[in-house]
């Protein structure tokens, strides 16, 4: 069925609307109620082009819906709206970029190992190598280690040396690559 | 018998959140609303009624949300707030305030409870 007469109607009303934003919203609106009425008048017995008809006559003046319409939907006021919601969004984003990102990073860019005294860090071994993807300690006693996870650039571990006698001092040091094969290796 | 325009024009944004106070209704759910419990005496022009409702929203006595309704058709339904609620009690009141004083001047306080 076409509804041109529908369509008429629609862009009459909505030539009087200055806000763009709420067209569609409009649009959607005004045609359901029309679409309903369309289906019960011909539900009464009309044929759908009366039907159409009645139903765009009962609606009233699509100049004066326009009219009223435009004055609850004040360009100035939406545009207004629409800009502070976008400030809002741009000064949101602004803040989580110079305030919530230096927070953010200072949370994960304390690299533990600062915080340790120095004199108990026993090894510091650095791999300038991006494919190191795990790292695996072994001390003297058979004890292993492994880490995944970077703090900055480094894999962190930390055991005690207890026992001076029995030891547990590092014995060696594998890297692995993601397909979990070694591609370094170093003994103590 | 059909009102005076001005009379209605009064009067239907007590109406409205009337039938709103009970449901969550749709504009064209709203008219026909209107029509049957006035026995057809409160028929606006039905277009009317969306800048009616759209004012409501603004003023922030309504708020709207789209759901399916039968026919799998999209409606859009509005829904009385706090602030709808408490704005119909005070157009209830004068509503009541307003027809006492108008069954005053015609005819005696009969008419008031009548």
């Amino acid at each position: 069925m076409p509804l041109t007469k529908v369509d008429k109607f629609l862009e009459d009303v909505l030539s009087h609307i200055k806000f763009p934003f709420v067209k569609d919203d409009i649009s959607f609106e005004l045609e359901s109620h029309i679409l309903e009425k369309i289906d019960y008048y011909m539900e009464q017995g009309y044929d759908s082009e009366k039907a159409e008809e009645l139903s765009i006559r009962d609606m009233g003046d699509a100049k004066e819906i326009g009219i009223l319409l435009n004055k609850q939907h004040n360009p100035f006021l939406g545009w207004l709206l629409k800009i502070t919601n976008g400030m809002m969004i741009f000064f949101i984003i602004l803040n989580i970029y110079f305030a919530g990102i230096p927070f953010i990073s200072s949370l994960f860019s304390k690299n533990p190992i600062n915080t340790i005294p120095k004199e108990d860090i026993v090894y510091k071994i650095d791999i300038n190598d991006d494919k190191i993807k795990k790292i695996q300690i072994t001390l003297n006693n058979g004890e292993t280690f492994t880490e995944t996870e970077f703090y900055e650039d480094l894999f962190l571990f930390a055991w005690e040396v207890d026992n001076e006698e029995q030891g547990r001092y590092f014995n060696n040091i594998k890297g692995y690559d993601s397909n979990n094969n070694v591609i370094f290796q170093d003994e103590y | 018998m059909e009102f005076d325009k001005g009379l209605i024009g009064g009067s239907t944004v007590l109406l409205i959140l009337s039938l709103l106070e009970e449901t969550d209704r749709y504009g064209y759910e709203i008219i026909r609303e209107l029509e049957s419990r006035s026995d057809r005496a409160f028929q606006l022009k039905e277009g009317t009624l969306y800048p009616i409702l759209h004012k409501l929203e603004n003023d922030g006595y309504v708020e709207s949300y789209k759901a399916k309704g039968e026919r799998g058709r999209d409606r859009k339904y509005y829904k009385i707030t706090r602030n709808g609620k408490r704005q119909l009690a005070k157009e209830k009141e004068q509503w009541e305030k307003f027809s006492m004083s108008v069954n005053k001047v015609i005819g005696g306080e009969l008419y008031a409870t009548d």
